[in-house]
């Protein structure tokens, strides 16, 4: 197992070498960020003092070496926009995205795991029909559109709930958080709602092609040949060979959720990483963007490793490399 | 090979008795009638052996007795009785309480029938506790015993195991293990030793035989090999396109078999002395359950079939009082096999 997880820390590194490099490159290759940065009517010396400043006189492959060695000291840079540290800019913001990630996550789980179970277990039944047409429709409709009409039903024309922002929010652990004010709560509601349609729907279509695919292995019809009550035949048996592919796709949509909330974050002005990314992309703010991309690679990487570890708990033939299965 | 069994002298009626059952399979295509019409009984530690070749419905004859047809399969008719009580259309959850207690089944692929995820413990424990309110540590215990009575070593370490990390041999013992934790009076076994290797085959009948006889437990084995069958039943039944054609006591059946298609399956089993000569087979293939002919389903292979034949044989006793024979033209009892 540590080899395991050695080789795997090796490898993380080296796909985020990988992309601080096209990233840099990448956001270099776009344009010259003192155009936007710099005041319009600034001389030709004050240009030049700024590109001196922000180090862009150099060739890229000296800012590339510096930027990396500074990264392996923990220093990403410095908003060019802010001055403030890239870090610094972006942790601040991640609780929000945090938050809103695993609540819509956690939507998407505690609802789809039953629905996708129910239309597995009696796939002829109405309310399978419906749960199957409804899980299309949060396939195929577009995020944005849904967001918006979210917000028109909910806001404007019942106004239950409010559109934008983050509301009123408590510290938890040193870091503040919204659900656990009643405002703050009304003000996650509609975001995290929009985020978990998506999710919701792919995972309402795995557990019940899991639930058909277990229902119809000999293993099940031996549970019940044994006089088990329905109950743990398919809360144990059927249930725990479809928990792989799940946890599998749960993985990857929360990250996939936290580094891409980018339109829902817009749509509803919530204060999280998304939209401090597309501000930094409008400004050429390169330090941010590459710092949110290393982050995100990352956080890929700890979540995959961690599916794995999940895997293995899940699946006994995982455990030994699958190596008799 | 006939053997008298005390429990059957002491109690004479049936422990199950199936009268007409039938099994349909609602498809696209129409009703396939998997299982139309058998009859059979079983007596108390009597062991029956059910023959037939694949889609003759032997399977889902074991399944109809467990209630385990999933659909499009249906009960469409017939009555099946254990120890006096009526299974057809029996509450669910009264089937489920007689399930893995007083019935049990074995399947036939010991890699498939046990849960991959899930230790070897978990799955035994929860057979006894399904139907025993007794505590964890006292149904371990019995799991133990259990697996050394199935003839498996270290059998604590075995129960921490899970089914990928045994043998193909060791998963059935197991699976037979389970089947037979509750003391059941009836093991359904369908086919358990297809699935597994020559050497590992024998040792697995051999195995069920005397579990059977000691516990006096009655078994009813589902298979196409009439070998198995020779060595191991009192009785012996065969199945046709969804029906009993002939039953008996096996070396009645096996020495002068009286319906043409029980001749044709022993004629088609290899024999020493028969060696070098090419083996006789049934002419024809089996006729798919969608397409029965009206009639005797086995007409159209029949040397003996008559325009008489398009009319259904009744089951109907033959040549003394424990054979019956579904054939308008017998062969003459007494007549050697071939």
């Amino acid at each position: 197992m540590t080899g395991v997880l050695l080789r795997r820390l090796l490898q993380s590194v080296l796909v985020l070498f990988a992309m601080s490099l096209l990233v840099f490159v990448g956001v270099y290759a776009i344009g010259n960020p003192v155009d936007i940065l710099v005041n319009p009517n600034a001389d030709q010396q004050d240009i030049a003092r700024a590109i001196a400043e922000l180090g862009l006189d150099r060739p890229l492959h000296e800012q590339y070496l510096r930027f990396l060695a500074g990264a392996l000291s923990g220093d990403l840079g410095r908003s060019f926009a802010t001055g403030a540290p890239a870090m610094e800019l972006i942790l601040e913001r991640m609780p929000a995205t945090l938050e809103l990630a695993c609540v819509s996550m956690l939507i998407a789980v505690v609802l789809g795991i039953p629905l996708g179970l129910l239309a597995g277990l009696r796939p002829k039944s109405r309310a399978a029909r419906a749960i199957m047409a409804g899980s299309i429709v949060g396939f195929s409709l577009p995020t944005f559109w849904v967001g918006l009409m979210l917000i028109m039903v909910f806001s404007v024309w019942l106004g239950w709930l409010p559109p934008t922002g983050r509301g009123d929010t408590v510290p938890l652990l040193g870091i503040e958080v919204s659900f656990l004010t009643p405002d703050g709560l009304a003000h996650l509601a509609l975001p995290a709602i929009n985020l978990a349609l998506f999710n919701l729907a792919l995972l309402v279509r795995l557990v019940r092609a899991g639930t058909r695919e277990a229902l119809a292995q000999d293993y099940v019809r031996y549970a019940r040949a044994k006089g088990l009550p329905e109950s743990r035949v398919i809360g144990v048996h059927v249930l725990k060979n479809i928990m792989v592919p799940v946890v599998t796709v749960a993985g990857l949509e929360l990250g996939s959720v936290i580094a891409f909330a980018v339109v829902t974050e817009t749509l509803f002005a919530w204060p999280g990483m998304g939209k401090l990314l597309i501000d930094s992309i409008n400004q050429l703010d390169r330090p941010v963007i590459v710092a949110y991309v290393l982050l995100v690679v990352l956080m890929f990487v700890l979540i995959n490793l961690a599916v794995d570890l999940v895997y293995s708990l899940l699946d006994p033939r995982v455990r030994r490399g699958g190596a008799r299965a | 090979m006939s053997r008298s069994t005390p429990e059957a002298a002491i109690d004479p009626r049936p422990l199950l008795e199936i009268d007409g059952l039938r099994t349909w399979f609602a498809t696209r295509a129409g009703t396939l009638r998997a299982v139309d019409g058998v009859d059979l009984s079983i007596g108390r530690g009597e062991v029956v052996g059910l023959v037939g070749e694949s889609g003759s419905g032997k399977s889902v004859t074991g399944y109809s007795i467990m209630g385990l047809v999933e659909p499009p399969g249906h009960p469409a008719g017939g009555s099946i009785r254990f120890d006096g009580q009526e299974l057809v259309g029996m509450e669910a959850r009264a089937l489920r309480a007689l399930r893995g207690r007083r019935i049990a089944m074995v399947f036939q692929d010991p890699m498939l029938t046990l849960n991959p995820v899930l230790r070897i413990d978990t799955q035994m424990v929860e057979a006894i506790r399904a139907h025993e309110p007794i505590a964890g540590s006292r149904a371990f215990e019995r799991c133990v015993e259990a697996l050394e009575a199935v003839g498996i070593a270290a059998a604590r370490q075995r129960l921490a195991a899970y089914p990928h990390e045994l043998s193909g041999g060791m998963r059935q013992r197991i699976a037979i293990a389970i089947a037979l934790l509750n003391n059941p009076e009836l093991l359904i076994a369908d086919e358990p030793t297809t699935a597994l290797d020559v050497t590992l085959q024998g040792q697995i009948l051999a195995l069920v035989q005397s579990l059977v006889r000691r516990r006096g437990t009655a078994l009813l084995w589902i298979t196409h090999d009439l070998s198995v069958v020779a060595g191991l039943a009192d009785r012996v039944c065969v199945m046709y396109a969804g029906r009993i054609v002939e039953s008996g006591p096996v070396d009645a059946v096996l020495d002068s078999p009286l319906h043409p298609y029980t001749r044709g399956l022993i004629a088609s089993v290899p024999t020493a002395a028969g060696a070098g000569r090419r083996l006789p087979q049934l002419r024809g293939h089996a006729p798919t359950p969608m397409e029965l002919p009206p009639g005797c389903a086995f007409r159209p292979r029949c040397d003996r079939a008559t325009p008489e034949c398009a009319r259904m044989p009744e089951l109907l006793p033959a040549s003394g009082s424990d054979r019956q024979v579904r054939c308008h033209h017998p062969l003459p009892a007494g007549a050697p096999a071939p």
